[in-house]
């Protein structure tokens, strides 16, 4: 018996639309752990703010992740909570920065200032980072192996179908908004 | 004053970068300070005048016999027409329309370097090793400029990351404009003859408005109509005309 | 029944493949992923070591010791921008300057003690460098025919403090460099006088007419920028108050390039020349009597002596035609206040006769106390009763006594020549170097001990001896040294102990202590960018707070005082005649391509290649410069 050609066809097709679709993100990507647990939302709940940890200084610059003497602030000693521990034990105490992996972290050429977005427009930090405000543990870095950035530039669904406004930061990502805005414009605004 | 094609009109800032011949000693502190903020690697081991990346160079334009040399510091002109911008395929080359900055995007060069060949000046440069710094030094680097690789074109871009910074400080205490005392290029920092200054030439009350109406001022190749946003300004009139009528060549 | 597959089933099922990875997401985001991995740098930039921050400290790799602001990310320095209004630097910076934060990690930095020996370089501890030290300075106290001598290219400093206890307790001797360049020619000139100690230095602000010998006014001498910046701005002033540059020298180098007016020379025919000068300012009467007359001695004896040096004899003798001469002399004398310097830092000194000459060529000129005013040294700490060695001159060494030779870490290539100093060593001789480099005189030594690389240690800097006034330079330490670095005070300290020598103990703070005891000058906070009077800084405490943030202090004008200066000196005449009708000599062999590269002790930073190689304003690379940007 003779196969029908679209059986022959479909025979190459659902393979490898199911490798393209299903296993080509789980080969692209690879999950690294974060240092130590962290509990966005203990800490929020204690009444403190983005920006207490994540602040725009003065100059106009960007903070970041808050340094381990910001940490040690509170968390000199150890306590009952495992994640408490590990931090004193291995970062307080040593003097060391705790070499968290950054999901929005950018390549090397681009410029982000916080001060326009968040000062200068009052965008609220959940705009581009979502409810990460609210987590209550670390999220998996997820890293893409070509590109060395996080999964989060890209956005959760491969195909960027159904994506929040926050899911990702891609320049098209930024651009859209800046458009929208009537921002558009010079391509050394944002890149360095 | 040239119209750009680029732009229906000029832009609202204009930075300008003002040379004064006359206090230039050759010292090469410019070229230094730019190397340091921009992130240029030292000298490749079989670089030369030629093939090195020199985003601001002096050369020394010499007069008949033993008179006075005039040293000539040039960076990228900073044109208003600039003739890079037009040649270039990947559109890596961009006109700012506010601020009148030529914008150089090395991560979007494929170094074909046609933008070389159509610069009037020669302030462009290839990167034809892979930059290295020795390992001590890696953490001496400016973390505000990323550093290009090999095979791409590279220049002046005004200290564009010090612009950007200034307009981070002016948005975070709520200001529209930036202070111009906070963008300052490295190289104008550094001068020890104070023989560089820098502006905004478009505030008509500032220093540099004033400057480029002075009847000492002159722009390099003032014939090409690229319209250069570097001043040169000298209280020789010989040097004045030579320097407009011919540049300096290279080498 | 039986499937039969044929070949149209195969491409049929390869097309479908196809079109399937077409239609899944596996060629659109590779191409956008290898995009983005095409673009990564070979370098990562760095992030930032914290947040930004400026901070005020000087720059010790010259004499000129400029005020420097460092642009840094935690404790990491990533640039440095001149300081504006700095009492020192007036805002000047040079290449080395602006890269002295490289130096620290440097491709020839030496963490540890080394021992040298046949070339072979063998790291030793701590401990071994202290007892080779310790034995080495015990042998000299034994044998007076192996002697110990130290050189200091910063005196003033504690250290100094203990290198001269050091000497004192083993009868050796106390080296210092001798002035070089315009310094030698305020030296020279400051020793004529009869009225107690002088020291002149050099105000181009109140010059009209530079005369050069070959100092490179205009570019790698004193401040930096300095000279060109007043000569520009007069430009722009009437004709009666421009600033004139006239260089005088063999060879046409930058500040010859720069100069109003270029007199090309034979090479060390100075002294007829400024003769020559002498000669037209007294013949036609030009030269300032009335400062001759208050202020001088010995001036039938000099017009005797220049009487000789007519214009033709001096065209002969020098190549420069006689018009020309009587042309500048005219012009100086119209165009007073002028002064005239000679001696090239960086190609070794002018003959002690050139600087005679120079010397009553200022004077004819009535330069000094005007153009040439008279400053005061830095307040210092009194040596107490602590047994301290006086300084004494290269001159002092006889050759083959030195039996351990100890060279600072600030002694540079161009103070004191290495030939000089190999001349004076013993057979198996030890000299060790405190040299943060294994370069420069660092590399001469039989044992090296590296100290702090420069912005690695606070220190004080007293300002070139030709600036107008005195100076003090607070340069607070940017980056920290190594961990288990040596620091030279320490490890002289330990070594002395165990050779049985007894050192006062260090002056810590001794220093401002004087400084604040004098109650003189003021104190430039570069910070706020103001000034505040010694006398006003209410206690030790702020003073050191001052100090943190980079300060400098600087004297106020020293009165003018009474006595006279002699234009020629007793038995000076038949030298200087002698020199003056001599032959031409050779021309110097300049030390350096680079400018203050000769006088600075540290090798440039790696980035200065972009200087030597990159462009052509320099001359082939310096030779402490390694051919490989890698370590």
């Amino acid at each position: 018996m003779k196969l029908p050609a679209p059986v022959s066809f479909a025979v190459g097709l659902v393979p490898a639309l199911a490798a393209g679709w299903l296993l080509f993100p789980r080969l692209l990507y690879r999950t690294e752990a974060q240092p130590l647990p962290f509990n966005h939302k203990a800490h929020t709940e204690g009444g403190m703010g983005c920006a207490d940890c994540h602040a725009v200084a003065e100059n106009g610059r960007f903070a970041g992740l808050p340094a381990t003497e910001a940490c040690a602030g509170c968390h000199a000693e150890k306590g009952d909570n495992a994640g408490i521990n590990a931090l004193v034990a291995s970062y307080v105490e040593p003097g060391r920065e705790v070499p968290w992996l950054v999901h929005a972290r950018q390549p090397d050429n681009v410029y982000f200032p916080h001060a326009p977005h968040v000062t200068g427009d009052k965008l609220a930090c959940a705009r581009c980072h979502g409810p990460h405000g609210e987590s209550t543990a670390t999220k998996a870095y997820v890293v893409n192996r070509l590109s060395g950035y996080s999964r989060d530039i890209w956005g959760p669904s491969i195909a960027r179908v159904g994506r929040k406004e926050w899911q990702g930061m891609k320049m098209s990502d930024c651009i859209q908004c800046h458009r929208a805005g009537g921002r558009e414009s010079a391509c050394l605004d944002c890149h360095k | 004053m040239h119209t750009s094609k680029h732009t229906t009109s000029l832009p609202a800032h204009r930075y300008t970068l003002v040379v004064d011949l006359d206090r230039c000693t050759g010292c090469g502190a410019c070229g230094t300070a730019c190397a340091v903020e921009n992130n240029i690697p030292p000298a490749a081991e079989k670089a030369t005048e030629r093939t090195g990346t020199v985003w601001m160079r002096v050369h020394e334009a010499a007069a008949a016999g033993d008179g006075p040399s005039t040293f000539v510091p040039i960076p990228c002109q900073q044109c208003d027409n600039p003739p890079c911008v037009d040649v270039c395929p990947q559109r890596a080359i961009e006109y700012d329309p506010r601020t009148g900055i030529v914008a150089q995007i090395p991560v979007r060069c494929l170094g074909c370097r046609y933008c070389m060949v159509a610069c009037p000046y020669h302030t462009r440069s290839f990167n034809w090793w892979t930059p290295e710094w020795p390992e001590g030094m890696k953490a001496t680097l400016n973390p505000d400029v990323s550093i290009r690789t090999r095979g791409v074109v590279e220049k002046c871009n005004f200290c564009v990351q010090r612009l950007q910074a200034a307009r981070a400080k002016a948005s975070a205490a709520g200001q529209a404009e930036i202070d111009p005392a906070d963008y300052v290029p490295a190289c104008v920092e550094a001068c020890p003859s104070r023989a560089l200054s820098f502006g905004d030439a478009a505030d008509e009350k500032g220093e540099v408005a004033r400057l480029a109406k002075d009847p000492e001022s002159f722009r390099l190749l003032a014939g090409l109509g690229t319209g250069p946003k570097v001043l040169y300004r000298s209280s020789d009139p010989a040097v004045r005309e030579r320097l407009s009528r011919t540049g300096v060549t290279r080498g | 029944m039986k499937l039969e597959l044929s070949r149209r089933d195969l491409f049929l099922a390869g097309g479908g493949a196809v079109a399937g990875i077409a239609l899944s997401p596996v060629p659109w985001k590779l191409l956008d992923d290898l995009s983005i991995w095409t673009q990564q740098p070979p370098t990562p930039t760095p992030r930032p070591a914290g947040p930004l921050a400026f901070r005020f400290t000087s720059c010790a790799l010259c004499p000129a010791s400029c005020g420097l602001k460092a642009r840094c990310f935690g404790a990491q320095p990533v640039g440095f921008a001149a300081v504006p209004g700095h009492p020192a630097s007036d805002g000047g910076l040079c290449p080395l300057g602006l890269t002295a934060h490289h130096l620290a990690k440097h491709p020839l930095r030496a963490n540890h003690p080394e021992r040298v020996s046949g070339g072979k370089r063998e790291r030793i501890d701590r401990a071994a460098a202290t007892a080779a030290l310790s034995a080495a300075l015990a042998a000299c106290g034994r044998d007076p025919k192996r002697t110990f001598a130290v050189v200091d290219g910063r005196p003033g400093r504690s250290l100094s403090r203990t290198y001269r206890a050091l000497a004192a307790a083993t009868g050796g001797l106390y080296v210092t460099p001798p002035a070089a360049g315009a310094a030698l020619s305020l030296e020279a000139l400051a020793k004529r006088f009869d009225g107690g100690a002088l020291a002149l230095g050099v105000d181009f602000s109140k010059a009209r007419r530079v005369v050069s010998f070959g100092t490179p006014v205009l570019t790698d001498a004193g401040t930096p920028g300095l000279l060109a910046r007043l000569r520009a701005e007069s430009r722009r002033r009437p004709a009666a108050e421009r600033i004139e540059v006239i260089q005088v020298e063999a060879t046409r180098g930058r500040s010859a390039a720069l100069a109003d007016r270029y007199i090309p020379i034979a090479p060390g025919t100075e002294a007829a020349f400024a003769l020559g000068l002498a000669h037209v300012l007294l013949d036609e009467k030009l030269a300032d009597a009335a400062f001759l007359e208050a202020r001088t001695t010995g001036l039938a004896d000099f017009a005797a002596l220049s009487a000789r040096f007519a214009p033709a004899l001096v065209e002969q003798k020098t190549g420069v035609g006689a018009g020309v001469v009587t042309a500048l002399a005219r012009d100086l004398a119209a165009n007073r206040p002028a002064l005239v310097l000679g001696g090239d830092p960086t190609a070794g000194p002018l003959s002690g006769e050139t600087e005679a000459a120079i010397a009553a060529l200022n004077l004819l000129l009535g330069a000094p106390f005007g153009a040439l005013p008279v400053r005061s040294e830095a307040p210092r700490e009194t040596d107490g009763d602590a047994k301290l060695a006086a300084a004494t001159s290269l001159d002092a060494l006889p050759d083959g006594s030195v039996g351990f030779l100890l060279l600072d870490a600030t002694v540079a290539e161009g103070m004191v020549p290495w030939a000089r100093l190999e001349r004076a060593l013993a057979a198996d001789a030890l000299v060790v170097s405190f040299s943060p480099f294994r370069a420069g005189l660092g590399e001469k030594a039989t044992l090296l001990i590296p100290g702090p690389a420069p912005l690695e240690e606070s220190i004080e800097l007293e300002g070139p001896a030709d600036a107008p006034f005195a100076t003090l330079a607070f340069a607070p330490a940017l980056l920290s040294p190594p961990k288990d670095l040596a620091l030279p005070e320490e490890i002289l300290r330990e070594a002395a102990e165990a050779a049985g020598l007894s050192l006062p103990a260090p002056a810590a703070g001794a220093r401002s202590a004087a400084l604040l005891a004098a109650r003189r000058g003021r104190l430039y906070d570069p910070a706020a960018a103001s000034f505040v009077a010694v006398g006003d800084v209410a206690s030790p405490d702020a003073l050191g707070e001052l100090f943190a943030r980079g300060a400098c202090w600087v004297d106020d004008a020293t009165p003018e005082p009474k006595g006279r200066f002699a234009l020629l000196k007793d038995g000076e005449a038949p030298r200087l005649l002698e020199t003056a009708l001599g032959a031409p000599t050779a021309l110097p062999a300049s030390l350096a391509s680079l400018p203050r590269v000769a006088v600075s002790a540290a090798p440039p930073s790696l980035l200065l290649t972009k200087l030597t190689r990159e462009t052509a304003l320099f001359s082939a690379p310096a030779a402490a410069i390694p051919t490989a940007a890698r370590a």
